[in-house]
């Protein structure tokens, strides 16, 4: 077959075209990162991403962290706990990320306890969303404990926000959303779960059986970041429907890592996970409501003020 | 590798643009096998031993079709027909035959025990075997000379930017552009980069947006209300047009860039009047290939009316059964060979009405029909059962259930429904542009989407048509 021809004689270079572009992007993106970083990411205190960003930035000599899992974040209301409390729970956090925020907490120039949340399966593999993590991803603690699921993309402008855009636009607007009550960090849910879902959650959970897997390696890595403080750590159970607790197979193993931290001189255990509440007080068979938030919070507070161990407010 | 996928934006797509600029004319063609074949072989590369298989039946049969005359010319393209279908019907309808035979069998309680052989189906098989069809029946026909490089005629099958999902390409078209002696052309790469911009902007905003709503709905219809299927068959309307047309803009940009044309593979279906104006505006490069081998010497329509009923709806059923091998596919097609039927019944009723009735009205009258019956035809399409398909058609159309919009599926809470309507009207907007995307100012039309796709994108997956 004879050769064809179909060539331009254009001299334009492709940089021509190129470079404009690229210029537009990379101001486009400089420009827009700032925006969606403060405006969106950081917009609503009770964001995952605006707790990571109050951890890992400032310093509240006086501040008691409670950290966690979403159980945490909808359990805890910190203005009934303790005027300087702040809820830092994360949703789907568990041992790998409460570890790297406890790090963090603990490598600040304070005295104050630290309240953590210990779900009944703290050492099960969760994924947070990487969203809340993005904004700080500079940070050596946050590059190491993500570093399976940061792509080279999450360290540049805007572009490190591809994919969750969504996370932070539904952060801004909860901030307005009625069905919640947020307070120092902690955002709960308004409504109860209907009865007649809540039975079918609790079927479900009659029907299945959950138990304390062990993870000896991270059991004691735990063990030994708590012992690595001499600052007053507190770690709280927060309540569980029955449900749940009938549905595990082996609660003594639970008690019996609880038992283990109790050891440690300065780590005092409150374990509520029994606590009584009506069906009105819980969402589903893990997560508790406002209502049966306050009740929690109400009954931990006076538990930590019998062991004396809040800091004492000044009026 | 996915077009959508960092690895081929960042780094195998301008690799492969830079290099092939930059090497001498004679080594081009290599150049793109070799990336083409890593492209490919980036899925599951064993399967480039199929492609080769019908790349060597097909590259020998042109060549000795073409020596050829009478009696044995038929029998090698006989052959190579039998070659090509035979790798599709294997790979893609063995398993869809022997389930179908198991049932029947079963259900006249005889034991059946052909087992399932578990075949994953290769990556957009049916639109290579097509493109390599399409070479030894053009040889055949004498329309076009047997390829005598191997290589180049490796690179007609796998070219990489269609090799997956299209546009099906004619050698006539293709063939010639490999041969080529071609420079930089700074406006085939503007171009270029043009279409491929917006194809990510119709697949990675829309698409994949839509995608989870219509995913959640669609896995549950007996748990969804009709409103709520009604919304998710509209949106899967919108998502497949976006993610199938994203993917021929990418492709025919990516071949562009490199001063390739690539076949128009749609023309805004939706704006079609009737079903027949439809088909000549979707997937264009495939209906003009069952219209030139499969319609055309069934007789097309020079014969007599029953006849030609008959060749309209079996192109469509065979259309239908191309797409997969599933009852639901061969029902889609069924309904669109049955709405081009009813069409030509009753066209001398209609063309009274027409005349009868303002313009205006007749146009809107048109494209509501005709959107109306090409987005239930897609239920068949998108349910997984034939069962499944008539549930939500049947609640769709008696509006069972809650009057809301969701299931209960986080995907379909308000937030995401407010968020696929807001893309949708982004896609809307987008019809302000020229049909053939040539902007006024495609540097700022480029930077505007890239920047647009980074904010408002999702991660989503494959494309839809993939799986053809």
């Amino acid at each position: 077959m004879a050769e064809i021809s179909s060539t331009s004689s254009s001299d334009r270079m492709p940089w021509r075209f190129l470079l404009p572009v690229l210029a537009g992007i990379v101001l486009g993106c400089a420009v827009l990162d700032p925006l969606i970083t403060h405006g969106l990411a950081w917009s609503n205190p009770s964001f995952g991403a605006a707790k990571v960003h109050r951890l890992f930035t400032e310093l509240h000599p006086d501040e008691v962290a409670i950290i966690g899992s979403s159980r945490a974040d909808g359990s805890y209301v910190p203005e009934l706990i303790h005027p300087a409390a702040w809820n830092y729970g994360i949703e789907e956090t568990g041992y790998d990320v409460t570890r790297m925020i406890l790090g963090q907490e603990l490598a600040k120039p304070k005295l104050g306890p630290v309240i953590i949340n210990f779900d009944h399966t703290f050492f099960s593999p969760y994924q947070p969303s990487i969203a809340h993590f993005i904004p700080e991803v500079r940070q050596a603690a946050v590059a190491e404990c993500f570093a399976q699921r940061l792509h080279w993309y999450n360290h540049l402008p805007t572009l490190r926000y591809f994919g969750v855009m969504d996370e932070y636009v539904k952060a801004f607007l909860s901030k307005y959303a009625s069905g919640t009550v947020q307070s120092n960090g902690g955002i709960f849910v308004n409504n109860a779960a209907p009865p007649e879902e809540l039975a079918g959650m609790v079927q479900r959970r009659n029907a299945t059986r959950h138990a304390w897997i062990p993870h000896p390696k991270e059991e004691q890595a735990w063990i030994d970041l708590l012992a690595s403080t001499k600052r007053t750590l507190v770690v709280v159970v927060a309540p569980y429907h029955p449900a749940y607790l009938q549905a595990e197979t082996n609660p003594a193993a639970v008690q019996e890592y609880l038992g283990r931290m109790e050891a440690l001189p300065h780590v005092h255990v409150v374990d509520l996970s029994a606590m009584p509440l009506p069906d009105s007080c819980f969402q589903n068979t893990t997560h508790v409501n406002w209502a049966g938030a306050v009740r929690f919070s109400k009954e931990l507070r006076s538990h930590l003020n019998a062991l004396e161990l809040l800091p004492i407010v000044q009026e | 590798m996915l077009f959508n996928s960092f690895e081929f934006i960042c780094i195998f797509f301008p690799l492969v643009t830079g290099l092939y600029f930059l090497l001498p004319q004679r080594w081009r063609w290599l150049l793109l096998l070799v990336a083409s074949c890593w492209f490919y072989m980036t899925f599951v590369p064993v399967y480039i031993l199929i492609l080769a298989f019908t790349i060597g039946v097909d590259y020998f049969a042109g060549l000795w079709i073409e020596r050829s005359e009478g009696r044995k010319r038929k029998l090698l393209l006989t052959a190579s027909i039998i070659a090509n279908v035979g790798v599709l019907a294997f790979f893609k309808y063995f398993n869809f035959l022997n389930e179908s035979i198991a049932e029947v069998v079963r259900g006249l309680g005889f034991h059946y025990g052909v087992p399932d052989l578990g075949i994953i189906l290769p990556i957009g098989l049916s639109f290579h075997t097509f493109q390599s069809l399409s070479y030894t029946i053009e040889v055949y026909r004498k329309h076009q000379a047997a390829e005598r490089r191997l290589g180049i005629f490796a690179l007609y099958v796998m070219f990489y930017p269609q090799l997956v999902a299209g546009p099906i390409e004619r050698p006539q078209a293709l063939l010639p552009q490999f041969h080529a002696r071609r420079r930089f052309n700074a406006d085939d790469f503007q171009y270029g980069l043009t279409r491929m911009a917006f194809g990510f902007f119709k697949k990675v905003v829309v698409a994949d947006r839509l995608a989870p709503y219509v995913d959640a709905v669609y896995a549950d219809i007996p748990g969804s209300n009709g409103l709520t299927i009604l919304v998710a068959t509209v949106f899967f309307a919108v998502q497949i047009y976006c993610d199938f047309s994203g993917y021929s803009d990418i492709a025919i940009g990516a071949a562009r860039v490199m001063g390739f044309r690539l076949m128009e593979n749609f023309r805004r279906p939706y704006l079609s009047t009737s079903v027949s104006e439809f088909w000549s505006r979707w997937h264009i490069s495939l209906s003009s290939w069952f219209r030139d081998y499969l319609y055309i010497p069934l007789g097309g329509n020079r014969v007599v009316k029953w006849r030609w009923y008959y060749n309209l709806f079996i192109v469509f059923l065979v259309s239908g059964l191309w797409h997969g091998a599933n009852w639901t596919y061969v029902i889609w097609g069924g309904l669109h060979g049955t709405y081009l039927v009813a069409a030509l019944v009753l066209r001398p009723a209609t063309d009274r009405l027409g005349r009868a009735l303002p313009g205006l009205l007749t146009r809107a009258f048109g494209h509501l029909s005709t959107f109306t019956l090409v987005t239930l035809a897609w239920v068949f399409f998108r349910a997984t059962t034939a069962g499944d398909a008539m549930l939500g058609l049947r609640k769709m159309v008696t509006m069972q259930g809650a009057w809301q919009v969701g299931n209960g599926h986080v995907a379909t809470s308000m937030f995401h429904f407010f968020g696929c309507t807001a893309v949708i009207g982004l896609l809307l907007l987008s019809g302000k542009l020229p049909m053939d995307l040539r902007v006024r100012h495609p540097r700022t039309f480029v930077t505007t989407t890239v920047l647009l796709i980074l904010l408002l994108g999702r991660n989503g997956g494959d494309f839809i048509y993939f799986q053809f």
